[in-house]
């Protein structure tokens, strides 16, 4: 990889959490949703990001974004560090990143139409732009995306929850974003529909030479879509690497688990197949196991485990596993 | 189901195994697979049913590849392909795979 157009270096998100029934001036607890993530993605690339619920995918995604702030480590943006630049700087560089949501229906506000959704960064960013151009801007989109332009006068809620999808991803990229952040975009969907949104974004991303940090709990979509993948735990990267590496020859335990427990569409296949299933839930991040954050359900686990967190060990140049023993 | 009608009815393995529906099959398809590649992925064309505005014919028909212009003019009703399996389409059983 050439310039990186992103790179994540150590951030961390942290919240302070009053304990419940507390004095007031008792010290809050901090909980890290995102504790030590480093990343890098390059123009055009496509980084899946997986893990459960609670694993903390989404909160870096608004970390990169800036809608929560990092409380430790660098965001840079094509050289320049997000958090340390000035609100105005910032400013520009959102044009560059826009980001689609799981509830596309919720995302949408219910009483602008669909012209004026997709038209709202355009005339954010660019209020003199002229009404006509704008137009043509949408139009354009709109059947880009697969919407009959002549709907442009209609309002969210007289549409299905694939169309309120392109709907976001027209809004989403009529800035002619660098970088397109989807966070579970298909999860909420239809199956029939969940894979056309997968192939529209795929061909997007070709045209318009998109990166793209594709998010979602199910490994199959990630596949599909991601040319690298990032695994996440409790907060934290337990494996990245190629799509291929990760999902042909994964290594860490959590991501060899997370692999066992995709669940095959057919019946037979899938009652004679063995499960590896994961047990227990998903630690609470107030209060994180000491060492690796993995150990309290890992099938694999021993004594040094609890002792210090292990750093990442390279199986190929791109592929990287924070386990020693996997 | 599909627009308010049973399209399909049976045996768990049987449907999976050998779907007698296009609705049924484009479904199975459709459903992104870890041991699967594909450049594309395969998909239903079109949207989930307008419920306020039903074709008179097969709610499926719009989306079906199978569709002829029978299904689009007369409801096609739930019939026997088997024991305890039954569909309401008016495909030939060999078309649906």
């Amino acid at each position: 990889m050439s310039q990186p157009l992103l790179k994540v270096e150590h951030v961390e998100v942290a919240f302070s959490v009053p304990k419940p029934n507390a004095l007031p001036w008792s010290k809050p607890r901090t909980l890290r949703g995102v504790a030590d993530v480093s990343l890098e993605l390059g123009a055009g690339e496509t980084l899946g990001i997986v893990g459960e619920s609670g694993s903390g995918k989404s909160t870096l995604a608004r970390a990169i974004i800036g809608t929560v702030p990092a409380t430790a480590g660098q965001v840079i943006w094509q050289g320049d560090d997000l958090l340390a630049l000035s609100p105005a700087a910032r400013r520009a560089h959102r044009k560059d990143v826009q980001m689609i949501f799981q509830d596309p229906l919720a995302a949408l506000n219910p009483r602008m139409t669909v012209g004026e959704i997709i038209a709202e960064p355009l005339t954010t960013h660019h209020p003199d732009k002229p009404k006509a151009e704008v137009r043509e801007r949408v139009a354009d989109l709109m059947s880009r995306v697969g919407l009959l332009p002549n709907l442009v006068n209609r309002y969210p809620h007289e549409f299905s929850g694939g169309q309120c999808q392109r709907i976001g991803i027209a809004r989403a990229l009529i800035l002619r974003p660098k970088l397109l952040i989807c966070d579970e975009p298909v999860s909420a969907l239809d199956v029939s529909v969940q894979a056309q949104v997968v192939n529209l974004l795929k061909e997007l991303q070709a045209e318009f030479g998109l990166s793209m940090i594709f998010i979602a709990h199910d490994l199959s979509v990630v596949k599909h879509i991601s040319d690298r993948i990032a695994v996440m735990y409790l907060g934290r990267i337990m494996e990245t690497g190629t799509a291929r590496e990760v999902i042909e020859t994964p290594r860490h335990p959590y991501t060899r688990a997370l692999i066992g427990s995709v669940p095959v569409p057919d019946p037979v296949a899938e009652r004679e197949r063995p499960h590896r299933i994961l047990e227990g839930e998903l630690p609470s991040p107030m209060n994180p196991p000491s060492g690796c954050v993995f150990r309290t359900r890992c099938p694999v686990v021993r004594d040094e485990c609890a002792k210090a967190e292990p750093g990442f060990r390279y199986a190929t140049d791109t592929h990287a596993m924070a386990c020693p023993y996997a | 189901m599909y627009g308010g009608q049973v399209k399909e009815a049976g045996e768990t393995e049987a449907i999976f195994a050998s779907p007698a529906h296009p609705y049924t099959a484009g479904l199975i398809r459709a459903v992104p697979r870890l041991d699967e590649d594909h450049e594309v992925l395969p998909t239903i064309d079109g949207e989930p049913p307008n419920m306020l505005g039903l074709p008179p014919g097969c709610p499926f028909s719009p989306r079906c590849g199978l569709a002829t212009e029978r299904c689009v003019a007369e409801r096609p009703v739930r019939e026997s392909v088997g024991r305890g399996h039954s569909r309401a389409c008016f495909a030939a059983l060999e078309e649906v795979a």
